[in-house]
C-alpha cells in the first residue's frame, strides 16, 4: 500500500489544526506548571540555600 | 581458567538447577504450549488463518515464554544468597554472562523445538527450507538470551523487577521479532532468498548484544 | 555533600523562559497564520509546524541521554551531575515522543484518511517511545546506592540507544512508504515554500530554547529530590544511632 498525500477531508483539516495545537500547548503547560509546583514545594521542604 | 571454562562451569551450574528443580519442564513449556493454543481460540481455526501467520504466532509464543526463563535464570541467584557466592568465586564477568546466557539460549532452543513440533501440527504447516529455519531459530536466540541476560542482571535485585522486565526487554527485542518472523515466513514459502537480509541482521544483532554484554555484566553483577 | 545544583545560571534560565516564550508565540502567529495554505494539504499542513519540531526534540533529547550517560561511565568525568541530566533529558524525549505520535496521527487523519500508518517512521517513533519509557520506570525505583543506581542507568540507556538504529533499518526494510524528511533536504526551496521553510526553522529553534529551558528546570527538580531523599536518610540513621540530629547545615 502506498499512501499518497491527497486531501482524505478537505472540509474539517481546520479542526485536526485547532485540536493539535491546543492539545499541545495545553500538554506542554501541564508539564512546565507540574515542574514549576514541585519545585516550589521541594524548596519550601528544604532549608534556605547558602550562598557560597 | 580461562573465560570459557568459567562460562561452561556457570552453564552447567544453571542447565543442573533447570533440570532438577524442572521449572522450564513443569511450568515454561507449558505455558508455551497454552499461548498457541489460545491464539487458536483466538483466530479462528477453520479460516485458515493459522497456518499462513504461523511464523508470527510462534515467536510471540517463544518471546513470552523467555520472558519467563530469563526471570527464572536470575530467580534462582537470589535464592540462599546465591549470587554472593557466585560473586565471592571470584570468576570472571563476562564469563558469568556467558555462561548464564548459553544456559538460557539451550533451554530456548529446546522450547523452540517443541512448540515448533506444535504449530507445525496444530497449525497445519507444511515446512520448507529447513536450514533457514534453523539458522533463523539459532540467530534470534543468541540474540533474546544474550539481550534477556543483560536486562536481568539490570533488573535483578531491585523491587517490582517482575513488572519492569517485559517493559525494559519487549522494545529492545522489537528487532528480533520482526526479523524472525520474516524470516520464517520467507522459509515457508520456500524463498529462502528473501530470508538472508534477515538472517543477517539477527546475525548482527546477537553478536552487538553479546558484545555488550560480557563489557557491562562486570560492572552490573557487581552493583545488584 | 549537598546534591542541590543548578544547570543553567539563574539570569540565563529566566532568559530562556522569555526567550521560548516569544519563539512560541511567534511560531504560532507564522504557523497558525504567517505561513501560507498548502497547495493539496490545505490546513491541515500547519500540524507540520509542531509535528517536525517535536520529532527534531525527542531525537535530540534522547540524544543527549546517551551523551550524559557515556559520560558518566567514562571514569574521568564521573558525576551525578550526568545521570540528573540523562534523566531529564530522557523524560523531556518521552514527552515529545508522544507529542510527535498525537500530532502525526492527527496530520495523517485529514491528509492520508487514517489515524495511523505501519510506516517504517512511525513504528520506529512508536518503539522508541516504549524502549524510554522503560529506562524512566527503571529510573523511578528507588535504591540506596546513588551511584550505583546512576551506573546501571546510564548502561541501560546506552543499550537502549545502541537498540534504535537496529529498530530503524529492521523497520525501514520492513515498509518504506513515507514522504522523505524535508527540513534537513539540501533542495529545500525546491519542494517547499519560502515562509513555510522559515516556519518550519522557527519551529525548531523555538523547540530547542524550550528544551533547554525546560531541561534546565527539570534538573534542578531532580537534584532537590536527591537533596530531599539524602536528608531522610541521614535523619533516620542519627535517629537510629541516638545521636542529636543537625538537620539544618
Amino acid at each position: 500500500m502506498r499512501l499518497a498525500v491527497q486531501l482524505a477531508d478537505p472540509d474539517y483539516g481546520w479542526a485536526y489544526v485547532i485540536v493539535g495545537w491546543t492539545l499541545t500547548a495545553a500538554v506542554l503547560a501541564a508539564y512546565f506548571g507540574r515542574l514549576v509546583v514541585r519545585i516550589r514545594r521541594a524548596e519550601r521542604t528544604l532549608p534556605p540555600e547558602t550562598e557560597q | 581458567m580461562s573465560v570459557w571454562r568459567e562460562a561452561g562451569l556457570v552453564a552447567g551450574k544453571d542447565l543442573r538447577i533447570e533440570s532438577r528443580s524442572r521449572v522450564a519442564v513443569s511450568q515454561i513449556l507449558p505455558f508455551g504450549l497454552i499461548v498457541i493454543l489460545l491464539f487458536a481460540f483466538a483466530l479462528d481455526p477453520d479460516r485458515g488463518f493459522l497456518a499462513r501467520v504461523a511464523p508470527g504466532l510462534f515467536w510471540i509464543a517463544v518471546l513470552l515464554a523467555s520472558l519467563l526463563a530469563i526471570g527464572r535464570a536470575f530467580q534462582t541467584e537470589e535464592q540462599h544468597n546465591a549470587r554472593d557466592g557466585l560473586r565471592l568465586a571470584g570468576l570472571d564477568g563476562a564469563a558469568i554472562f556467558l555462561g548464564k546466557a548459553a544456559a538460557i539460549a539451550l533451554e530456548l532452543l529446546v522450547l523452540e523445538a517443541i512448540l515448533g513440533t506444535g504449530v507445525v501440527l496444530l497449525y497445519n504447516v507444511s515446512v520448507h527450507g529447513i536450514g533457514v529455519l534453523l539458522l533463523t531459530a539459532l540467530a534470534a536466540t543468541i540474540g533474546l538470551a544474550a539481550t534477556g541476560t543483560l536486562y536481568g542482571v539490570l533488573a535483578a535485585g531491585i523491587r517490582l523487577r517482575e513488572t519492569l522486565l517485559p517493559l525494559l526487554l519487549l522494545p529492545v527485542l522489537a528487532p528480533v521479532m520482526l526479523g524472525a518472523t520474516r524470516a520464517f515466513e520467507d522459509g515457508l514459502e520456500g524463498a529462502p532468498g528473501d530470508a538472508w537480509p534477515w538472517v543477517a541482521l539477527l546475525g548482527i544483532f546477537a553478536v552487538l548484544y553479546t558484545a555488550i554484554g560480557v563489557l557491562a555484566f562486570g560492572p552490573l553483577w557487581e552493583e545488584s | 555533600m549537598r546534591t542541590r545544583d543548578r544547570l543553567l545560571d539563574p539570569r540565563l534560565s529566566r532568559a530562556l523562559g522569555v526567550a521560548s516564550l516569544v519563539s512560541l508565540v511567534v511560531l504560532a502567529l507564522f504557523g497558525l497564520w504567517g505561513a501560507p495554505e498548502d497547495g493539496t494539504q490545505k490546513e491541515a499542513q500547519r500540524l507540520m509546524y509542531l509535528h517536525v519540531p517535536a520529532a527534531w526534540l525527542a531525537y535530540l533529547a534522547f540524544g543527549v541521554t546517551a551523551a550524559a550517560s557515556a559520560l558518566f561511565l567514562w571514569p574521568r568525568t564521573r558525576s551525578l551531575v550526568w545521570d540528573r541530566l540523562a534523566g531529564a533529558s530522557a523524560e523531556l524525549g518521552v514527552l515529545f515522543t508522544a507529542l510527535t505520535l498525537v500530532l502525526g496521527s492527527l496530520w495523517g487523519k485529514p491528509v492520508w484518511g487514517i489515524w495511523w500508518a505501519w510506516d517504517a517512521r512511525l513504528v520506529t517513533t512508536a518503539v522508541l517511545f516504549f524502549l524510554y519509557l522503560g529506562y524512566l520506570a527503571l529510573r523511578r525505583i528507588p535504591s540506596g546506592d546513588p551511584i550505583g543506581s546512576a551506573k546501571r542507568n546510564a548502561i541501560a540507556a546506552l543499550i537502549a540507544f545502541v537498540d534504535v538504529p537496529i529498530v530503524h533499518f529492521s523497520v525501514e526494510w520492513w515498509r518504506t512508504l513515507h514522504q522523505k524528511a524535508t527540513v534537513f533536504n539540501p533542495q529545500l526551496d525546491a519542494k517547499i515554500d519560502g515562509v513555510m521553510a522559515l516556519t518550519l526553522w522557527i519551529g525548531v529553534i523555538a523547540f530547542t530554547i524550550l528544551y533547554l529551558y525546560l531541561l534546565d528546570k527539570r534538573y534542578r527538580l531532580a537534584s532537590l529530590e536527591d537533596e530531599m531523599e539524602e536528608r531522610e536518610v541521614e535523619a533516620a540513621i542519627a535517629e537510629r544511632i541516638g545521636a542529636p540530629v543537625e538537620v539544618a547545615r
